[in-house]
């Protein structure tokens, strides 16, 4: 069986002197969204943040199709592994085309003009995106959700085979919420991806992972099937909260529903 | 102005050897200083001096230049700074240069100078703290030749050396005088006077005192139109202009061989007459004694005997 | 075929900007080389250049001083502006990227005062010697690169730039210059007036001399810059993201901090220190064509080299024979557009907060 596509193996990791996370090992195969879960300040940025190659690892390691992450050169990762993060800003506006023709760079040349072939990824990326009508625009005239999607369709204009992201629906609606899940179960199923993403909705994760590692205190304290990982039982060990799991009527994955304490039935 | 020059020429020659002396005075006795006495100086001050100063402060290597020609070296007990290098015994007195161009007062009260002398103007502040403690502060400043004389007697009548500033000025009026007759008898030359090519080329215009020398040295600047004592000028007018004598000052940092091989320069007949000099600034940007030295070297630039 | 149409829609605006710059820049070079102090007649121009580039003889009527003034004095002249003006305006949108802040500028950040302490002190020294003018252009190099890293030490704090510590660092750091040369300059009594000249900055005085240093140095740094368009534009994401798509952040830094120094350096030691102009030529281009450095970096190059040009010719013709310092003339334009840019920033920093 070949090596899967991601492999964090034992990594501990922190800031200066300070842990943020201990012997943690993951693994993503081609075709699978792993979907990373737990309180804040679990760990899970920091994580995300070692994999995509900008925090080296105290110890551990991590594999990228079969290579050492950090023994890459910058454009040889990222050619493999594309991050979306929370937030893009840049220093002076770039339109939204340009903007995601920049997920090109790790094929550009320092100059940095595109071939055909870079613009046609760049395209299919911003269709994907559902903001290829927004293409003329300047990033920073656009609304919180059009901008994430602007960030997510960079990631996808890189083309690697490792995707990162970090709770990509912050500021998405609930329509473009569904239709970011859409994208991101597409780049596992129908373009053999391996994806890693950080879910602050356990819902969300839960309708979308084909596996869940919970991070607490920076280890991992579940991994497994989201109807194994997410229970009451978790919920109230991990998070400290009383809810209600149910199956979804249709999918019958797990659906964590809250309950506040001291508030009872509504009239 | 010519004319005036040469007229306080005359007047000091008819008081220095053509009157006739009275046989009972020894020519040799000053003049009783005239203390207290009260004077007002460039600035519309007033300065009041009970008696002559014993403990004198310069603001300007000029009027340090003026007190040693006057004789009163001894009593000189601060200077500006390291400008003050003539005469060599200047050099060893103590320097109250204190920081932006401003005497430090702390140093000129420790000193316990009775007068200082300003030779630039301006620093309205420190003048004033200066007044406060009781220690006068007179400023002079020289636009031209002519000034230079009054102001130097009356450095003399401040410091109660009267005589000597008298015979001090009468000779620099014969020197002049005696110049200006040599080169009044040819035409006045078209000259340009360099003060700095580096960055900006600046020259001299109408208002300052080397503009005033110049002419006194039969010259007739081509920066005449200028609206500045110090203007930045152009090279392309200069070469239009093409003055028949080159001067440049030493403070320009540069040298004849440095002017002869500049772009250009070689198109104009001063270069191609071997017409550059270079004029020591010292002798003609401090309105001091030695002016007449530079304005003996300006007229022979100007006009080789 | 409307896709195509609207995916070059930047590219072409950028074709279009790069020729109005293009005429601009020969607009400027003409009008600078036909004025001057000297009224030489266009006829007289063209008689002159035409017999220059051996398609005709000596012109008749024309005194030699003519042409003495034309190509000695205000070609070089103007060339030498072009090639100030162009450096000062790259190394702006290098520092401009770099900081990821339009406020960066060479003269702001004091790398132009660390370019000028360092020739200063070769010139003082007089160890220029058998070196000259090149000795002058690597010591104001050498001075410029520390500054610029000092100055991106100190202005950095974590991933970010911030505005008020690229300023006070900027200025912290200049007044430190500024006081070295005041000290240096107290050490050699006798040349401070030419230094003191030599500091306020112009172009006039320099000749072909100058052109032959300053413009190889600057053409190299040009076109480091140039080939690294790409990952300017990269770089505006700022360092983690740029890391995350392919750029070797401090290896590119690193690179840039030379570019940026090497052309003011080069600048400030054929025209003294000049403000302004490497902040307000990418300012406004960059609201015009877009961040894009494959279009910013050679709309700069003309636009800054027309600014420069023009502020010359303004310099030498408003008040001729007499002349202004150029210096004066960028500073006169210039600071009222550096306050607008200030308020600017700070109204959408408090927008953004």
């Amino acid at each position: 069986m070949p090596e899967p596509l991601l492999v964090v193996s034992g990594v501990t990791a922190g800031y200066g002197r300070r842990e943020a996370v201990r012997d943690v090992s993951i693994e993503v195969a081609a075709g699978q969204v792993v979907g990373l879960i737990g309180p804040n300040g679990s760990g899970k940025t920091t994580l995300l943040r070692v994999a995509s190659r900008a925090l080296k690892p105290w110890s551990g390691g991590v594999r990228v199709a079969g290579r050492d992450l950090y023994g890459l050169r910058p454009r040889e990762a990222a050619r493999l592994v594309a991050v979306v993060p929370q937030e893009l800003s840049a220093a002076f506006p770039f339109t939204v085309r340009e903007t995601v023709l920049l997920g090109r760079a790790p094929y550009l040349s320092s100059w940095g003009s595109g071939s055909e072939e870079d613009w046609a990824h760049a395209r299919r990326a911003m269709e994907m995106a559902d903001i290829a009508h927004l293409a003329d625009r300047p990033l920073d005239e656009l609304s919180g959700g059009e901008r994430q999607r602007s960030v997510i369709a960079q990631a996808l204009a890189q083309d690697a085979p490792v995707v990162l992201m970090d709770e990509p629906t912050t500021h998405l609606d609930l329509r473009h919420i569904v239709e970011a899940l859409q994208l991101v179960a597409g780049m596992a199923r129908d373009q053999a991806k391996a994806v890693l993403v950080v879910f602050h909705d356990l819902n969300l994760a839960a309708a979308v992972c084909d596996r869940v590692h919970a991070l607490a205190g920076g280890r991992v304290v579940a991994a497994g099937p989201p109807e194994q990982v997410l229970t009451r039982r978790f919920l109230a060990e991990v998070y400290g909260i009383e809810a209600e799991v149910y199956p979804h009527a249709v999918t019958g994955r797990p659906t964590v529903v809250l309950q506040v304490p001291g508030i009872g039935p509504g009239r | 102005m010519r004319s005036r020059l040469i007229l306080v020429a005359l007047v000091a020659l008819l008081a220095t050897a053509c009157l006739p002396q009275p046989a009972d005075t020894p020519p040799e006795s000053p003049p009783e200083p005239t203390f207290p006495l009260s004077l007002t100086d460039d600035e519309g001050v007033t300065v009041e001096l009970q008696e002559a100063p014993e403990r004198i402060v310069t603001w300007a290597p000029s009027l340090t230049e003026a007190l040693f020609a006057l004789d009163l070296g001894e009593q000189v007990v601060g200077v500006s700074g390291d400008f003050d290098n003539f005469p060599a015994e200047a050099a060893e007195i103590e320097h109250i240069g204190g920081s932006n161009f401003q005497p430090n007062v702390e140093k000129v009260v420790q000193l316990e100078a009775d007068l200082v002398l300003d030779g630039f103007g301006g620093g309205e502040d420190w003048k004033q703290r200066l007044r406060e403690q009781d220690i006068a502060v007179f400023t002079l400043q020289a636009n031209t030749f002519d000034d230079l004389l009054h102001d130097l007697q009356t450095v003399g009548r401040l410091t109660g050396a009267n005589a000597e500033a008298d015979e001090l000025v009468a000779d620099m009026a014969d020197q002049a005088g005696s110049i200006e007759v040599r080169v009044g008898e040819e035409p006045a030359v078209s000259c340009f006077f360099e003060v700095g090519f580096q960055g900006g080329f600046f020259t001299v215009g109408p208002g300052s005192f080397i503009y005033d020398l110049l002419e006194t040295a039969g010259c007739e600047p081509v920066t005449s139109d200028a609206s500045d004592a110090f203007p930045q000028w152009s090279v392309e007018a200069l070469l239009e202009d093409d003055p028949e004598v080159y001067l440049v000052s030493s403070e320009s940092g540069s040298t004849v061989q440095a002017v002869k091989r500049r772009d250009g320069f070689d198109a104009l007949t001063s270069v191609e007459e071997d017409r550059v000099f270079l004029i020591d600034s010292d002798l003609i940007s401090r309105a001091g004694p030695r002016v007449v030295d530079g304005l003996e070297a300006l007229a022979d630039a100007l006009h080789p005997e | 075929m409307r896709e195509a149409g609207a995916r070059n829609g930047r590219r072409r605006g950028g074709r279009g900007l790069l020729a109005a710059l293009a005429l601009l820049l020969a607009g400027s070079v003409l009008v600078a080389v036909a004025a001057g102090a000297v009224r030489i007649s266009p006829a007289t121009i063209v008689r002159l250049f035409a017999w220059k580039l051996g398609l005709a003889g000596p012109p008749d009527n024309v005194p030699d001083t003519t042409a003495v003034i034309l190509f000695q004095l205000r070609l070089p002249r103007v060339v030498l502006a072009g090639i100030v003006g162009a450096a000062l305006a790259v190394s702006g949108a290098v520092f401009q990227a770099l900081f990821r802040n339009a406020l960066a500028d060479p003269a702001i950040i004091g790398v132009s005062s660390g370019a000028a302490l360092g020739a200063i002190a070769v010139l003082l020294t007089g160890t220029a010697g058998a070196l000259g003018g090149l000795a002058v252009s690597g010591a104001a190099f050498v001075g410029a690169l520390l500054t610029a890293f000092l100055v991106y030490r100190l202005a950095r704090i974590g991933p970010t730039v911030h505005v008020t510590t690229l300023l006070l660092g900027g200025i912290a750091v200049a007044a430190v210059i500024s006081a070295c040369m005041t000290l240096v300059m107290s050490f050699s009594s006798q040349s401070v007036q030419s230094i003191y000249f030599w500091l306020l900055g112009g172009l006039g005085q320099r000749g072909w001399g100058a052109i032959a240093i300053a413009g190889p140095l600057v053409g190299a740094g040009l076109l480091a810059a140039a080939l690294f368009a790409g990952h300017l534009n990269l770089s505006l994401l700022g360092e983690e993201r740029s890391g995350q798509l392919g750029l070797d952040v401090e290896r590119f830094k690193r690179v840039m901090l030379v570019v940026g120094s090497l052309l003011a350096a080069a600048a400030v030691s054929v025209s003294g220190l000049i403000g302004f102009v490497g902040l307000m030529t990418p300012h406004i281009l960059r609201l015009v064509g877009g961040p894009d450095h494959r279009i910013l970096l050679p709309s700069v190059v003309l636009g800054g080299a027309s600014f420069m040009i023009l502020a010359d010719l303004a310099s030498r013709v408003v008040v001729s024979p007499e002349e202004i310092p150029v210096g004066a003339v960028t500073a006169l334009l210039g600071g009222p557009f550096f306050l607008w840019l200030l308020r600017r920033e700070q109204r959408e920093a408090s927008a953004h907060a």
